[in-house]
């Protein structure tokens, strides 16, 4: 990949107002998105609505991403998970409001409907997540596809706050070794 | 400043999104600054993008895409996008060096310049950048032809003589039998390549504004072109800081804003879209949307946003 076409510089030329730019990000950053929403939201009507205002919108407001603050894949995921949350919020109330049982996984998920989170996403979710030790990967999926803070994760499941944020670390550790030594050392 | 110790305990779970907004404020402030968390967050956040399968988009997706941003762009012209192909406003946008430029034209009730507004931006023989925005005293037909006329006669004067002053007295002496029934307002603003500076000459017309200050460009008034003949023309040369914009506006902006009491200047919450980090783009869209808000019904909308590059 040569410096014009890596993330930072396609962002920069976004800016620009720059088409060729705007496909290039989408062609490289669409299957993620799609797959994260389709696995948040279990709907591919909605996922793709998700993920079609993920993108206008990075096109619409490209400063919004920081590319000191992270890379544009995490950015991306970050927007498309916060979308998806919003969309199974109001889908729920709506539920409410009109007295139908949610059908899906309730992400504003307190006690019982955080296990249907989890039995819901087993299964979808790569091979990577499925070889985690279950506390592990019961954190971060109620976290990262249940659309709930490290806070709201220890809550539902009884344990205390930095449990929660360790076991999240070092679930994300056993999924990228190279990142232990990494995230060991002190600056 | 947020230490790294606190930082370094919560970065896992910001690139999972799982932090409330104060401590991912905290955690994205920090990185800004930390190059070593920033590393480990890069790793940590290409773990957490392994826990994604990726899948094959519909095919419509994409062109569901394309057709929303076709129609964002529709509102706007940029220095890289497709253009309006009509007589007011310029059909295609130079790319000039050194500045990114975005424009709006948002008429009243969509029909196409019979308030009489105009803009132009035209690259200049030496490389830079000429940009007019204007209005004519007189609307419908009668109207646009006078700013037809001033559009096309300012485009020739620039490109002879850069000096925005020595243009715009050329084209008033030219075109004084146009003068006779209609007076027109305008900001002339000439940016070199490159260069830290803009020209720029305000005749009967709002100030343009910079983005960063958030403040008028504080550039002397003229009369509008028209309405006198002779004397000489003030202007100033503004400077313009590296990722710092210029926004040049129509009157129709300037009345649909929202006034503070006291002062004949936007109120500050207005003033807020002028805020930083802002690209040319986005905020000629934000002014437009906000200002249209507000605007009187029958009045053109014109934005022109020079950001220089950083």
């Amino acid at each position: 990949m040569d410096d014009f076409c890596d993330d930072d510089s396609l962002v920069a030329r976004l800016v620009a107002h720059d088409r060729n730019a705007f496909e290039a990000l989408y062609l490289r950053h669409c299957g993620a998105v799609v797959g994260l929403a389709r696995l948040i939201l279990w709907d591919d009507a909605v996922a793709d609505d998700v993920a079609q205002n993920v993108f206008v919108d990075l096109w619409r407001r490209p400063s919004r991403f920081d590319p000191d603050r992270g890379s544009l894949a995490n950015f991306l995921l970050l927007q498309t998970r916060g979308r998806a949350v919003e969309a199974i919020r109001s889908e729920t109330s709506r539920q409410r409001r009109e007295g139908t049982v949610a059908r899906r996984n309730a992400v504003s998920a307190k006690g019982p409907e955080a296990g249907a989170v989890l039995l819901a996403t087993r299964g979808r979710v790569r091979g990577s997540l499925q070889r985690l030790p279950e506390r592990e990967r019961e954190a971060i999926t109620l976290a990262f596809f249940g659309g709930l803070t490290y806070r709201e994760v220890a809550a539902v499941l009884g344990q205390p706050e930095g449990t929660i944020k360790t076991r999240i670390r070092a679930g994300l550790k056993r999924l990228r070794p190279a990142l232990a030594d990494l995230a060991q050392t002190s600056p | 400043m947020t230490g790294c110790d606190e930082v370094h305990d919560l970065l896992a779970v910001r690139v999972l999104g799982a932090v409330d907004e104060a401590e991912a404020g905290r955690v994205d402030g920090h990185l800004g600054g930390c190059h070593h968390c920033r590393a480990v967050a890069r790793a940590l956040a290409e773990a957490a993008g392994r826990l994604v399968a990726e899948v094959q988009p519909s095919s419509e997706l994409w062109a569901r895409i394309v057709a929303d941003v076709d129609q964002l762009d529709d509102r706007i012209g940029t220095s890289s996008g497709h253009r309006f192909e009509r007589a007011l406003i310029p059909r295609r946008f130079p790319v000039i060096p050194g500045w990114a430029i975005a424009a709006a034209y948002d008429s009243a009730d969509g029909q196409l310049f019979m308030a009489g507004d105009f803009y132009d931006v035209n690259r200049l023989p030496g490389g830079g950048v000429a940009v007019v925005v204007g209005d004519v005293s007189s609307a419908g037909p009668e109207g646009a032809v006078v700013a037809v006329s001033i559009r096309n006669a300012l485009k020739m004067a620039l490109w002879l003589d850069p000096d925005p002053a020595r243009a715009i007295t050329a084209v008033e002496r030219v075109l004084a039998e146009e003068f006779r029934d209609a007076w027109a307002r305008m900001t002339i603003a000439v940016a070199p390549p490159g260069a830290g500076t803009v020209r720029v000459l305000s005749a009967g017309a709002p100030e343009p504004w910079l983005v960063r200050a958030a403040t008028p460009a504080r550039v002397p008034r003229n009369r509008s072109l028209g309405i006198a003949s002779g004397g000489s023309w003030n202007v100033a040369d503004v400077p313009v800081e590296r990722g710092e914009t210029l926004v040049v506006l129509s009157q129709g902006v300037k009345e649909s804003w929202p006034l503070d009491d006291d002062h004949d200047e936007p109120e500050s919450a207005f003033l807020g879209l002028l805020g930083a980090g802002q690209r040319s783009y986005e905020l000629v869209l934000q002014v437009v949307d906000v200002a249209r808000s507000a605007a009187v019904p029958k009045s053109d909308l014109v934005v022109v946003a020079l950001t220089r590059d950083r």
